[in-house]
């Protein structure tokens, strides 16, 4: 991977929603999936590569989710609320 | 790509998020190009046309948009004219608007008839080559600048590694690979078309591959079910770079995602 500040020779965007998080029946439901979730990756070492480089604040985080429960769902690759 | 219109692979249902991404870029669709020309171009390169591959076009912003040419590219082998599935995904009353109305340019173009022969996209160069799937697919390697991206999805893996995919994957910067299955539900699921994170990690290895993605996901796996799938990819990548005819390689292990950027 390029660390440079040249313009980069490949830039490839993933898009799609293959594999989705089972349908939420309601958003309180969402909520406490995702909660799980960010439970579950900020104690799991491959959390990063999922939400990328830096420290992870799972405090934060869950503060976050609990004002603004559909924001994390750009964690995931998981389907966008419609 | 650097200095080339817009290339896309697949149109699934990531398709409708990079219509709206393209629709915010004010300079055209490919910031990495500053060829005017290449603006309002896209080029698809389709691995075949199931219709997890195609069903996002219908919702493509672009495509509704008069200045844009989009060019679909096909194989003469490939067992049905991408011209006719995308004529009969939107047509009446499957869709409101018909592929053959659409406002936007639409050209198709053949590909050589030999694999690997590229065509030229921009400064990019784009080969196709076959992939081993019901009814059949093709993978695509993607060279500009030194650089190499090969995408081999829908593709499931035969009791040796493929020599084919070996050739299009030697040396390249990235891999994606389809890892739909996890290797205990793959006898379930033998000719579906579809591989596992263990044949990708030894494809990648075997091609000197510096960074394998993992993609294709099983639709009905969740976030959890990802993140184990992952972990275990990287433990299964870490143990056969231990092995001594991988002696001195690296791999990097990553799970494509929604959004997913990377850059080389
Ligand atoms: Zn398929
Ligand atoms: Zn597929």
């Amino acid at each position: 991977m390029k660390k440079t500040n040249a313009p980069p020779s490949m830039r490839i965007i993933f898009r799609g929603a293959s594999g989705s998080i089972p349908a939420p029946s309601s958003s309180e439901d969402i909520m406490k999936k995702q909660l799980a979730f960010i439970r579950y990756f900020s104690k799991h070492k491959d959390f990063s590569a999922f939400c990328g480089k830096g420290k992870f604040d799972a405090k934060k985080a869950e503060r976050l989710l609990k004002s603004c429960p559909f924001e994390f769902w750009g964690l995931t690759r998981a389907i966008p609320p419609a | 790509m650097r200095g080339s219109p817009l290339i896309v692979l697949d149109a699934g249902s990531g398709a409708r998020r990079l219509g709206q991404d393209c629709a915010k870029r004010e300079k055209g669709f490919n910031p990495l190009s500053s060829d005017a020309r290449h603006n309002d171009e896209l080029h698809f390169f389709l691995s075949h046309v199931h219709w997890d591959h195609v069903q996002g076009f219908p919702f493509f912003a672009p495509a509704y948009v008069p200045k844009t040419r989009m060019f679909f590219y096909e194989h003469g082998c490939a067992p049905t004219a991408i011209q006719d599935t995308m004529k009969t995904q939107q047509r009446h009353p499957n869709f409101p608007i018909e592929f053959q109305v659409l406002p936007s340019e639409v050209v198709f173009r053949e590909l050589p008839a030999q694999f690997f022969s590229p065509v030229q996209v921009g400064a990019a160069y784009v080969a196709a080559f076959p992939v081993r799937h019901p009814n059949g697919a093709f993978g695509y390697q993607i060279k500009t600048d030194g650089k190499a991206f090969v995408f081999a999805t829908d593709n499931e893996h035969g009791d040796a590694l493929n020599p084919v995919l070996l050739q299009a994957a030697q040396n390249a910067d990235m891999l994606y690979y389809d890892a739909q299955y996890l290797p205990e539900e793959y006898p379930k699921r033998i000719n579906w078309g579809h591989s596992t994170y263990e044949w990708g990690v030894c494809t990648a290895l075997a091609a000197n591959v510096k960074t394998l993605v993992l993609g294709h996901h099983e639709p009905s796996r969740d976030d959890f079910g990802l993140a184990k799938l992952l972990s275990r990819a990287k433990g299964f990548a870490a143990s056969q770079v231990r092995k001594k005819e991988n002696r001195g390689k690296q791999l990097e292990v990553k799970m494509a995602y929604d959004g997913m950027v990377c850059e080389m």
